[in-house]
C-alpha cells in the first residue's frame, strides 16, 4: 500500500493506493487516523487507487470516522474504487461513510462550504 | 622456579582443555557456580566470583552468595567499561575487605547478559600476567555458555508461543458445535481460520420452538480476535439463555454487550442471526454480515445487512422473514470466502459463490464441502489471507 497526505485548513486529505488490509492498515492509523485531533477534524479519502479493502481496513475507516465526530468533523471517500464500494454495501457501512466522485466535491461534503 | 613454570603450564594446559571442551548445556545458575568454582581451580586465587546482570539491569545470580548485591554491583558497573578485558578493581578494597586483591573482567553475551568474573586473592600475592589471561580466557567461555542459554531461551520462547498458539486453536474448535443436533434441520459447519486461531464464529442452539444459527466475523485476525471472538460468544449463549431467541433482538443484545470493548479496541464484528421456526420459515437478520444466501425454488438470493457492524452506532436491527420449504438451504459465511483471490488478484466475490450455492447437492455438509472446494479451486494454491467460515443448514423431512 503507499500513502499520501496533505493537510490544509483542517482536513487531512490521504490519497491510498494498494491493498488496504490487516498487513497495512498499521501505516494507514499512522498515517490518517492518528493524526485526526481539533485543529484537524476532517478527512478526505482519495480511494480510486484501492484495489482491496478487507475487515480490519474497514475497523480502522469506521475508527476515523469516530475520531472525527469526536471532534466536530466528518469524513467523506473520494472515488472509491469497486473493491471500496463492494465491501462497503456488503457491510452496509455506506449508510456512514459520504461518498463523493471528485475531489472538488470534498468541501461541500464535509459541510465546510466550496471556495 | 622450576615449580612455578610447572604450575603456570598446567595452568595454561587446564585452560586449552577446557577451551577445548564443548559448551556444555546448563542454567544459568549452575554456570555462574562452576565458573566461579573454576576460577578458583585455575588462578593463584582464593576465591572465584562471578555475578551477572540481566536484560532489566538487575543482578540474576552471583557466586558465592556471600558475595553480596553492593560487590557484584560495584563490579558490574566497570563491567560497562570494556568487555573482555581487565578491569580497574583498584577501589574496591573497601568494597570486598582490606587486604584482597581484586582482579575481574567483564564479559557480555547476546546482548542480553553482562557479567564479571572476577578472581580474589591477597595483595601482593600470588597474582601474576597469566592469571590475568586466564580470567580473559574464563571470562570469553562463560560469554559463549551464555549465548548458548540465550539461544535456548528465544527457542524455548518461539516453542511455547507456537504451543500456546496451537493450544488456542484447539480450545477454539473445541468451542464450535461438534454435532448436527437441531430438529427438523440438517446442519453442518466449517471453519478454517487463517492463522491457527481466528475471529470468525458459528453456533447453532435449539429449543422447543426454534433453532438459532448465529455466525460472526471480528475483524483482525489471530489471537486477539479470537479473544474478542469468545466474547462475542459468550453474549450469543448468554442472550439466549435468557430466552432472546428472536434474529434481530439477538443482535441487539450482543450489540449492546459487546459495545464497550469493541469500543475500546477499535474493532468491528459483524454478526448474522438466522432463527428458524417450525411453520415453515426462518428470520434472518444481519448486522454488517455477508455473505447469507437463501436458496428455494425461486433461485438463490443473497440477503443484504439490515443494520451496520457491531462497534458502529447503528439503530435497532429489524430482520426479515422468508418460506422456508423442505429442500431450501440458508448459507450463512464469511467474507474470508468471498475475499479469497486467485492467482490474477482476482476476489472470489458474491456471484461466484451464488454460482457455487446453486450448484451444490446433498446435504448440508455435501453442501459446504462443495462451496469449500469451489473456493480452494478458484484459489488456485494462492495461500488463503483470510479466516473462513461457512454454516449450511437444509430443511430436512424431519419433524420438529
Amino acid at each position: 500500500m503507499k500513502i499520501t497526505t496533505s493537510t490544509e485548513h483542517g482536513v487531512i486529505t490521504a490519497h491510498i493506493e494498494g491493498r488496504l488490509d490487516a498487513h497495512t492498515v498499521a501505516d494507514y492509523i499512522d498515517a490518517v487516523a492518528d493524526k485526526v485531533g481539533p485543529h484537524n477534524p476532517n478527512v478526505a479519502l482519495d480511494m480510486a487507487g484501492v484495489e482491496f479493502m478487507d475487515s480490519s481496513a474497514l475497523a480502522a475507516l469506521v475508527t476515523t470516522l469516530k475520531r472525527c465526530l469526536e471532534y466536530g468533523g466528518s469524513i467523506v471517500l473520494v472515488a472509491a474504487a469497486p473493491p471500496v464500494r463492494i465491501i462497503l454495501e456488503l457491510t452496509r457501512l455506506e449508510e456512514v461513510f459520504p461518498q463523493v466522485e471528485s475531489a472538488s466535491a470534498v468541501k461541500t461534503a464535509l459541510g465546510l462550504g466550496a471556495r | 622456579m622450576t615449580t612455578s613454570v610447572t604450575n603456570d603450564s598446567a595452568r595454561i594446559l587446564a585452560a586449552c582443555d577446557l577451551l577445548a571442551e564443548p559448551v556444555p548445556h546448563l542454567n544459568r545458575e549452575s554456570i555462574v557456580r562452576l565458573t566461579a568454582e573454576l576460577v578458583a581451580r585455575v588462578t593463584a586465587s582464593d576465591q572465584g566470583v562471578v555475578a551477572l546482570e540481566g536484560p532489566d539491569g538487575t543482578i540474576v545470580h552471583s557466586y558465592p552468595r556471600r558475595i553480596e548485591e553492593v560487590a557484584s554491583s560495584a563490579l558490574l558497573r566497570r563491567a560497562s567499561v570494556s568487555p573482555g578485558w581487565l578491569l580497574d578493581t583498584g577501589d574496591l578494597e573497601d568494597v570486598f575487605g582490606r587486604g584482597l586483591d581484586v582482579r575481574a573482567v567483564a564479559f557480555e553475551a547476546a546482548g542480553r547478559y553482562r557479567g564479571v568474573v572476577a578472581a580474589l586473592g591477597p595483595i601482593g600475592g600470588a597474582f601474576g600476567a597469566i592469571d590475568d589471561w586466564l580470567l580473559m580466557v574464563t571470562a570469553r567461555r562463560v560469554a559463549s555458555q551464555f549465548e548458548v542459554v540465550a539461544l535456548h531461551e528465544d527457542h524455548l520462547a518461539d516453542q511455547m508461543l507456537a504451543n500456546d498458539a496451537r493450544l488456542a486453536g484447539e480450545v477454539q474448535q473445541a468451542m464450535l458445535p461438534s454435532s448436527s443436533d437441531a430438529p427438523g434441520l440438517d446442519v453442518a459447519g466449517f471453519a478454517r481460520p487463517a492463522r491457527q486461531v481466528g475471529g470468525d464464529l458459528f453456533g447453532w442452539y435449539s429449543d422447543s420452538s426454534g433453532t438459532n444459527v448465529t455466525v460472526a466475523d471480528v475483524s483482525g485476525k489471530g489471537a486477539s480476535a479470537a479473544l474478542l471472538m469468545a466474547s462475542v460468544q459468550a453474549s450469543v449463549r448468554q442472550a439466549l439463555a435468557a430466552g432472546i431467541t428472536g434474529a434481530a433482538s439477538l443482535i441487539d443484545r450482543v450489540r449492546t454487550d459487546t459495545g464497550p470493548v469493541l469500543e475500546q479496541t477499535g474493532r468491528i464484528v459483524t454478526m448474522a442471526a438466522a432463527r428458524f421456526h417450525p411453520e415453515p420459515r426462518v428470520t434472518i437478520a444481519s448486522a454488517g454480515h455477508s455473505p447469507v444466501i437463501v436458496r428455494s425454488g425461486d433461485g438463490c438470493e443473497l440477503i443484504l445487512p439490515d443494520s451496520l457492524p457491531l462497534g458502529v452506532p447503528a439503530r435497532a436491527s429489524v430482520g426479515r422473514t422468508l418460506p422456508f420449504a423442505d429442500g431450501d438451504i440458508v448459507v450463512l459465511g464469511t467474507d474470508g470466502l468471498l475475499d479469497q483471490c486467485d492467482p490474477a488478484g482476482r476476489r472470489f466475490g458474491v456471484d461466484r459463490l451464488l454460482t457455487a450455492v446453486a450448484a451444490a447437492r446433498g446435504t448440508s455438509n455435501e453442501v459446504a464441502e462443495a462451496i469449500v472446494a469451489s473456493v480452494a479451486e478458484f484459489a488456485g494454491g494462492v495461500p488463503q489471507e483470510d479466516d473462513q467460515a461457512l454454516v449450511v443448514v437444509t430443511r430436512g423431512s424431519a419433524r420438529w
